[in-house]
């Protein structure tokens, strides 16, 4: 196991520059998640390190050893791809132990055995063995290329998209699956995605690519409760957080939001945010509550449509020009009616409208004694 | 429940009709090999500016289906009716129906407006481009009338050729996947103002689609398909709340539904379901005429994830468990449990402050009035009739559920 760093990391090809002064600290240890969009430059990073992509600017480190310039099987490294790589003419077994069978792992036929006895009961394959990749399902042959990867000895794992194949329930089974591998989840690993659930069921910790740039790296806490900006807040949760478009007004009972056409208006109380020309207002669909609630400052608008969520339902609601989200438990609502609901305070978001940064919403200094009573 | 359907329906359109399916069926004759029947024989009827959701897993018979009502196969016996005249034999473009595919099939060439007038003009349709103009606007187009489709985004383009269909005013309206290749963000705007629009246009709607939640989030009713048969059809709230039988409780719902292989029991501790030699969950006395005949019976007992609570595991009433995963997912968190004897794991969704930590001891308690009974054998559904209903959120076990005491 080893820590794995990069510095200054940068990759061009031809005019396109794919990554662009990337820094990363992953931890020994750390199970740590690249999110993005596709374009974003996530498996790039994951080539810069195996090895298979050299770079244009920067350096790598495995275990505090420079390895920007060492061959791929110098590097301890096992990377599972997204499209599986495996060898069509042999078993499973076989596309399993093939790594462990290199003189360079030295591993013994007994440990290679107890090895893919584990990996492949875990991943639930192990039924599988004898056959040949191409009598399996997409989804198992993920699996196949997780567990060769797996059962590797590698100081690093780098893993690109592995549960991108399979269907949302299968998807969700095996998500379980990897958040139970105790190897992995104490190996030092680079986990690629695009699913934001993946991201938060699994990392340690998380970065937030795109474009080829670094935008936030942190806690699943701090990806939810503290985005960085815009960008960030809308790569987590479904529905997409609720964005409004506004400005902060002094009004005689502190700060207040107000949209464009004045019809949503929140108040902030006593908080220290700078007037601003423009702000966004987030809020999250699942944090919204229909009708009126004690602390929470109530919105009327007009039911643009319900959808049932199973157990929940998603109501659509127009306050102006705004067309609010939010989930709600079952209740009898119609289209076309009005409805109250109400936003817990310290569950929004303000984002600079300029640089789509997010805006600290602390107490106003001198109300501060006031407001913290035990 | 009904009212529900009812109440989400759209006001028909004047020339809106209903559609009926009467025993229909679909065998595909291969050369050297039997006969593949891919719609078994089916009956349905949709109401007039009703939407109804066909759903179900590929190749279950839903695309077929969806084929034979737009004129594209014929059927190998029985009928279809619109507004109670039978379209059978008709050739597509005489039988009133439009179709909006999956893969828009949009004219490259042809900017939005001639796209969508495209099919009034082949027809020598008077105001061909007014109509066009008036569809647009409705479905937000109109800024969009004098691009290609090469320059539109795959949600634009959805609604082009959604525009496409509708601008000839049919009597039923077939959507064919129509969100399958929309990103997130996108499937979210598009299904909403689909849904919208279908509601004020009232459209006779059968909208075909593999994605549960979708046909949750669209339809008025849904039909359930599985290997060319309807399963169940229902408002969404009546399929997910009592699914018909095994495949709909397990295809409809995310988080998906736990179903656990059991044996009925009957005796002096009442009705249960053993899971294993120590694991026997207590089903609510009101079941007793249900499952009468099933005392010995393999079973399968359903529960959402949703409706079970944690506790601690020598807590009475709770089932003791080990944790295997859990994953905190910020609005909710997700454990995975392993109970000993018991070969299925069990998902709880839970608190969104709540935190596990894997082989901690925990117990589970199961929603009495929540829980869902299947024969093994058939996968038909046990129903019975629950005196009153309890809240969910604080609902207490009726007994002890660890079978040792």
């Amino acid at each position: 196991m080893a820590s794995l760093t990069l510095h200054g990391v940068r990759k061009e090809y031809g005019q396109v520059v794919a990554l662009d002064s990337l820094d990363l600290d992953v931890r020994d240890g750390e199970f740590f998640v690249l999110l993005g969009p596709s374009g974003a430059g996530k498996t790039t990073t994951l080539k810069c390190v195996a090895g298979l992509e050299g770079l244009s600017a920067g350096r790598v480190e495995i275990g505090g050893r420079d390895v920007t310039d060492a061959e791929p099987n110098s590097r301890h490294v096992a990377m599972a791809f997204e499209n599986y790589a495996l060898y069509p003419q042999y078993t499973v077994y076989d596309n399993i132990a093939f790594p462990l069978r290199s003189p360079r792992y030295r591993v013994s036929a007994q440990e290679a055995t107890s090895r893919i006895d584990r990996v492949t009961t875990t991943l639930g394959i192990n039924q599988l063995l004898e056959r040949a990749p191409r009598e399996l399902s997409g989804g198992q042959r993920q699996r196949v290329a997780l567990a060769r990867v797996l059962v590797r000895p590698a100081d690093v794992l780098l893993l690109d998209e592995p549960l991108s194949h399979l269907d949302a329930k299968l998807r969700a089974a095996m998500r379980t699956e990897l958040k139970s591998l105790g190897d992995l989840q104490h190996t030092t690993s680079l986990y690629v995605t695009h699913d934001y659930l993946e991201a938060l069921a699994l990392g340690d910790r998380i970065a937030v690519l795109r474009e080829g740039k670094l935008v936030q790296v942190g806690t699943r806490e701090e990806m939810w409760h503290q985005p960085v900006d815009l960008f960030v807040a809308q790569a987590f949760g479904q529905p997409r957080i609720n964005l409004v478009l506004g400005e902060i007004v002094r009004t005689d009972r502190g700060q207040a939001f107000r949209d464009q056409d004045g019809a949503f208006v929140i108040p902030l109380g006593d908080v220290d945010v700078p007037a601003q020309r423009s702000v966004w207002l987030g809020l999250r669909p699942r944090d919204l509550v229909l009708g009126e609630s004690t602390g929470m400052h109530p919105l009327q608008g007009r039911v643009y449509v319900v959808e049932s969520l199973g157990r929940q339902l998603e109501v659509t609601v127009d306050v102006g020009a705004q067309r609010i989200s939010l989930v709600v438990p079952r209740t009898e609502i119609e289209p076309d009616t009005m409805v109250t609901f109400s936003v817990p305070p310290h569950r929004l978001l303000l984002f600079d409208a300029a640089s789509e940064r997010r805006l600290e919403m602390a107490p106003a200094v001198g109300h501060q004694a006031g407001a913290s009573h035990v | 429940m009904f009212d529900r359907s009812r109440r989400s329906r759209a006001t028909p359109q004047p020339m809106a009709r209903d559609l009926r399916l009467v025993d229909l069926q679909k065998r595909f004759l291969q050369r050297g090999k039997a006969p593949v029947t891919a719609v078994g024989g089916i009956d349905l009827a949709v109401a007039e500016g009703e939407l109804l959701g066909l759903l179900g897993p590929s190749g279950c018979g839903k695309s077929t289906t969806l084929r034979m009502i737009a004129g594209l196969e014929e059927p190998t016996a029985g009928d279809i009716r619109i507004g109670g005249a039978s379209i059978v034999g008709r050739s597509p473009h005489l039988r009133d129906v439009a179709v909006a595919f999956e893969n828009y099939a949009l004219y490259p060439p042809l900017t939005v407006e001639e796209n969508i007038a495209f099919g009034l003009k082949a027809r020598k349709e008077r105001d061909a481009t007014v109509r066009a103009r008036e569809v647009a606007e409705r479905l937000g187009l109109t800024a969009l009338l004098d691009r290609k489709p090469g320059a539109l985004s795959s949600g634009q383009k959805q609604r082009v050729s959604l525009a496409r269909a509708i601008v000839r005013k049919p009597s039923v309206l077939l959507l064919d996947e129509p969100l399958s290749h929309l990103d997130a963000a996108e499937r979210d705007q598009t299904r909403r103002e689909l849904k919208r629009l279908q509601r004020e246009t009232g459209y006779t709607t059968v909208l075909v689609t593999h994605d549960q939640q979708e046909a949750l989030s669209l339809a008025d009713r849904v039909a359930v398909m599985n290997a060319g048969e309807l399963m169940q059809v229902g408002t969404p709230d009546e399929v997910y709340d009592a699914p018909a039988n095994r495949f709909v409780a397990d295809f409809v719902g995310e988080p998906r539904m736990n179903l656990l292989d059991g044996r009925l029991v009957l005796d002096r501790d009442g009705i249960g379901v053993a899971l294993a030699d120590r694991v026997r969950l207590a089903l609510s006395p009101e079941t007793r005429d249900a499952t009468a005949d099933l005392n010995g019976r393999a079973v399968v007992i359903g529960i959402r994830p949703q409706d079970i609570r944690l506790g601690r595991p020598d807590e009475s009433g709770m089932i003791a468990a080990s944790v295997f995963a859990f994953e905190p997912l910020q609005e909710v968190g997700r454990l995975t449990a392993t109970v000993s004897g018991v070969e299925t794991r069990i998902v709880v969704e839970t608190h969104h402050d709540h935190r596990s930590t894997r082989d901690e001891a925990i117990g589970l308690a199961f929603d009495p009035s929540r829980m869902h009974l299947f024969d093994a054998e058939t996968g038909e559904r046990v129903a019975w009739q629950p005196e009153s209903t309890i809240p969910t959120d604080r609902f207490q076990p009726l007994s002890p559920v660890t079978g040792s005491s």
